[in-house]
């Protein structure tokens, strides 16, 4: 991992990945759906910045993630949502979010607390990321 | 438990019921004309979309069932949330196209009609009942909140069908 970009503010031309971690965030096209971008309660959607990163660095992060589950249920990791910082539609925003082992983790923020608001973001964000099969 | 919610939501015994009318009369000609027209949309999507749309949301609650089913700590799809959404797919219109079942993390189950990026609705099915909806058509954007009193809302099957024409 890259320990000198945790701190580094996120530039508008930055990548991020959202991990694809089910299989009903895809469409049968090969799209993300929106449903991937919903945020969690706390209103902090985690994705992780492509910044000094190999293919196989951004792949190890994503198969962490779903070693979470893999205790509860057959855990796959699909492949990602990748998407340019200035990508992100008014008013969210992205901001560094390290965490021991992924240094390179950030939160999408600014989300509305309605659900519908919420979703029409997702739904824009859906549009504009590339779903990228992992290898 | 899951079976017995599916064969309960599939036969209408929810206690969901698609009509206003409080009467007697009223319940009893609403059950009969749901019953007719589940008979009738067995025969017609029989092995089609519509029964795919319903495996899928079965699928759906089995693998998200559990809390943190995604990595990031998402909420099960509650057991309410599956019996609306199977109540919606039971009272679509025949000859409307079948939606795409998916999950959000906060447990809403989502049915999604796509053309495109910017041709597209999705319906979160929350457990208490509400719907909540987005559509991108064109340029133009749709979001509210409408409650799911058994029969589809007016405004959600008018942007379904604006999808597709």
């Amino acid at each position: 991992m890259n320990e000198s970009v945790a701190s580094e503010t996120i530039s508008p031309e930055e990548r991020l990945a959202r991990f694809i971690t089910s299989k009903h965030w895809l469409r049968a096209e090969g799209t993300v759906k929106p449903d991937a971008f919903i945020p969690p309660a706390d209103l902090n959607l985690s994705v992780t910045r492509h910044i000094g990163l190999s293919e196989e660095q951004l792949l190890k992060v994503g198969q962490d993630v779903v070693r979470k589950v893999a205790d509860k249920r057959t855990a796959a990791l699909y492949g990602r949502a990748d998407f340019v910082v200035k990508q992100l539609p008014a008013p969210l925003l992205a901001a560094p979010a390290p965490l021991i082992g992924n240094t390179n983790h950030a939160h999408v923020t600014g989300w509305p607390s309605e659900k519908p608001a919420q979703k029409n973001l997702a739904q824009r964000l859906a549009a504009v990321a590339v779903y990228v099969i992992l290898k | 438990m899951i079976l017995e919610t599916i064969t309960a939501a599939a036969l209408g015994t929810t206690g969901i019921v698609g009509t206003s009318g409080a009467s007697d009369e009223a319940r009893l000609v609403a059950n009969r004309l749901a019953g007719d027209r589940y008979r009738l949309r067995e025969s017609y999507v029989l092995g089609g979309a519509g029964n795919d749309s319903l495996r899928n949301l079965c699928d759906t609650v089995d693998e998200c069932g559990l809390p943190n089913w995604d990595g990031y700590g998402a909420a099960p799809v509650a057991e309410e949330t599956f019996i609306y959404a199977c109540h919606f797919l039971r009272t679509m219109p025949l000859g409307m196209p079948a939606p795409d079942v998916g999950v959000e993390a906060d447990g809403d189950v989502t049915l999604e009609w796509h053309r495109s990026a910017y041709r597209t609705i999705s319906v979160s099915v929350s457990p208490d009942a509400d719907l909540h909806y987005s559509a991108l058509i064109g340029p133009d954007k749709h979001y509210g909140t409408v409650a799911f009193l058994g029969d589809i809302p007016k405004v959600i099957l008018d942007l379904i069908r604006t999808i597709y024409t």
